[in-house]
């Protein structure tokens, strides 16, 4: 019985020894990723020019934000806003509508989705009945 | 004369059987005593850090994004899985939790790959994981111009 115990005992450090793999090794880790975001750029250089066909219109170039934003065009009659006139666009130019006879004052901005950026530089025509300054 | 002598005989049997037991289990006891002496090594838990960070996340964009996983203990190993990560909230100006998100790298009882293909970690040594990153598209203005971090997790086992 002594020699079955200690026979068994031996046979079961060798295959132990033997076979280290047979324990499985776990464990974890833990930490972070980091990332960051962006600015949004105003728009800049912000010029106007008259186009008379088909009414009188003002036509707005400006040199690019970043280059995933859109545009914001806002227009009114009051030097340094409000601005209660707007349009989109993805361009850097952009023609109004026919305008009726005022000063208007234009500014442009970047947008993406809830990002806005500052008010490019103001842009301004005074539009008569016959000329548009 | 003759009874003396096979009692001899048998006496001589009995003895020797006796011998041969002994030595038996003498030999039993031997082969099977001793001691034996394994090395064993608990397993040591890994840190995970920022590598190369997703510079210039916008609403809306999708980056990528590294993190070094290191391998503390004196046996290869292989990343199973990495969690996804969420950014917490900030404040002054308030940019929401979540707006800034990493996607999971599924489970893989092989290992996942790291960015140079390879899937094992050596011992004491560490390998480079690629993330992707997200942006809400409706992510608050104040999140402009902001750094995120996205706590993870990862599941690691011994190499095959």
């Amino acid at each position: 019985m002594r020699a079955t115990i200690a026979f068994a005992l031996a046979l079961f450090v060798v295959s132990t020894l033997g076979n280290p793999a047979a324990a499985s090794w776990a464990s974890s880790a833990s930490g972070a990723a980091t990332a960051r975001a962006d600015t949004i750029v105003a728009p800049s250089g912000l010029t106007s020019s008259c186009t008379l066909l088909l009414g009188k219109s003002v036509t707005l170039n400006w040199s690019p934000a970043n280059s995933w934003a859109g545009y914001e065009v806002r227009w009114g009659t009051s030097s340094g806003g409000p601005y209660p006139s707007s349009a989109m666009t993805t361009n850097t130019t952009y023609s109004t509508p026919a305008l009726s006879s005022g000063t208007y004052y234009f500014v442009v901005r970047a947008i993406n989705g809830a990002w806005l950026s500052a008010n490019s530089n103001q842009t301004s025509k005074i539009i008569s009945p016959l000329t548009c300054s | 004369m003759l009874r003396s002598r096979r009692i001899a005989v048998v006496a001589l049997t009995v003895v020797a059987a006796i011998a041969l037991a002994d030595a038996a289990q003498a030999f039993w006891t031997s082969f099977g005593s001793g001691s034996a002496a394994a090395q064993s090594s608990a397993s040591i838990d890994s840190i995970i850090a920022p590598d190369t960070s997703a510079a210039d996340l916008y609403p809306g964009a999708v980056m990528s994004v590294t993190v070094i996983i290191d391998n503390p203990n004196l046996y290869p190993v292989v990343v199973n899985s990495i969690s996804a990560g969420s950014s917490e909230a900030l404040t002054s100006p308030v940019c929401a939790a979540g707006s800034v998100t990493t996607d999971a790298r599924p489970a893989d009882p092989t290992g996942l790959e790291q960015s140079g293909g390879a899937k094992i970690i050596a011992p004491q040594s560490s390998g480079t994981y690629t993330l992707t990153t997200r942006m809400l598209a409706t992510a608050g203005n104040g999140c402009q111009s902001r750094t995120f971090t996205l706590p993870l997790t990862a599941t690691i086992t011994a190499a095959p």
